[in-house]
């Protein structure tokens, strides 16, 4: 029962280790990102517009 | 149950840890409001403070989940362990406030419902779109379920098993803040900082945890040896075991404590029934085996806490020959008496 009980943690562990290892590498790889920042590099804006506005 | 159990546990230790805290939290805000202000003049406060206390609350989260596997690493750690639900509930209030001043700076001046708005107003273009303002929401909701429930009064009308279950809910929340992070602030923050922290974090964690865990399974490794013709097996030699203490061995899958006390041995569950705490890593106090992490307390001979407590745990039976201890692999309901081997001072 302690064996299955650990053995389930460690599964946990590692699907969230695997899991935050590939949302890092997506949300700092993806080509929105690099697009977003070349626009603000280029326009010399340190943070994007951010608005109230409703979809 | 604890050495020092009382229904509403304040003590003059636990006054120091949180002024302690507060602090250091109060200190950081300051710290961050000042220098970010100072950096970038044109910043409004508003959003300096939902980044001042969103960073709050991201760094303490990191500090709690530090905090499990370096007490297993260094006893040291353990004080903090004790009162790390202080920590989670501090954590839990940096997070809301930092929700609160972002959906008040952002969501409060449409049509629609600001709380509604949290889940429709990442519209936009390609990752753009993705929703990580919901994820953040989500972590928050949990985080506010464990902080709900972090009394003891919750401990012990859920019981150990799903209150513990309950807050491991924290992996997910962080899970779910990684991701409110990596796609919100990190899609468009210029400086490498926040990007290098988030990946640092995460690698710290992560690497803590595989640490913790590689030490673990030297504990889990079973003991080898052929069953005697009764099942038992020899786990460990008399003098392994420390005086007023316990030799952890792994049998069948379980951790078993054998326990030395008055010159006696007995042998009872290695796992601490409040949240799993390793029982044969504890000290011997007032007759009872008792676990580093709370204080939970155990009798070696029925693994029963002392009245009027009613925690019970396995225990195991147990003979010595020639200098060896030997066990039965099949643990005894939770609470058994076994009767104590006498062996020579």
């Amino acid at each position: 029962m302690q064996a299955h009980h650990r053995t389930r943690h460690r599964i946990l562990w590692i699907a969230l280790a695997l899991g935050g290892i590939a949302i890092l590498v997506i949300a700092l790889t993806n080509p929105y990102r690099a697009e977003v920042r070349n626009l603000l590099e280029g326009a010399g804006v340190e943070e994007p517009a951010q608005t109230n506005e409703q979809p | 149950m604890s050495v020092s159990y009382k229904a509403v546990g304040w003590n003059p230790f636990k006054r120091r840890y949180d002024i302690i805290l507060l602090a250091i939290v109060v200190a950081y805000l300051a710290l961050f409001t000042g220098i970010t202000l100072a950096i970038h003049p044109a910043a409004t406060v508003e959003i300096v403070l939902i980044r001042a206390f969103g960073t709050a609350g991201i760094l303490l989260l990191h500090f709690i989940l530090a905090i499990g596997p370096m007490a297993r690493l260094d006893r040291r750690w353990l004080p903090l362990l004790y009162n790390r639900r202080h920590l989670g509930v501090t954590m839990f209030f940096l997070g809301f406030v930092h929700a609160f001043l972002a959906i008040v700076t952002y969501h409060a001046g449409g049509d629609t419902n600001p709380v509604v708005s949290i889940f429709v107003g990442d519209a936009g273009s390609g990752l753009g779109a993705f929703p990580f303002q919901a994820f953040g929401f989500f972590a928050l909701a949990i985080l506010f379920v464990m902080a709900a429930t972090s009394h003891d009064f919750w401990l012990a009308n859920l019981t150990a098993p799903i209150w513990k279950t309950l807050h491991m809910g924290v992996y997910v929340a962080y899970l779910a803040l990684l991701i409110h992070v990596a796609f919100g602030v990190l899609q468009s923050e210029l400086s490498v900082v926040y990007a290098a922290l988030t990946v640092l974090g995460f690698a710290f964690l992560t690497g803590l945890h595989l640490v913790a865990g590689f030490r673990d399974r030297g504990i889990d490794r079973p003991v080898k040896g052929d069953p005697a013709d009764d099942g038992f097996v020899e786990v460990c030699r008399v003098d392994e075991v420390p005086v007023d203490g316990a030799h952890g061995v792994s049998l069948g899958g379980e951790r078993v404590a054998v326990v030395r006390w008055e010159n006696k041995l007995s042998a009872v569950s290695g796992v601490c029934q409040h949240q799993n705490g390793p029982l044969a890593e504890g000290k011997f106090i007032y007759g009872c085996l008792t676990c580093p992490w709370h204080g939970y307390q155990y009798k070696p001979d029925d693994g029963r806490s002392p009245e009027p407590f009613t925690e019970k745990i396995p225990t195991f039976r147990i003979r010595v020959k020639d200098g060896s201890v030997w066990l039965h692999p099949k643990p005894n309901p939770a609470g058994t008496h076994v009767e104590p081997v006498v062996i020579a001072s």
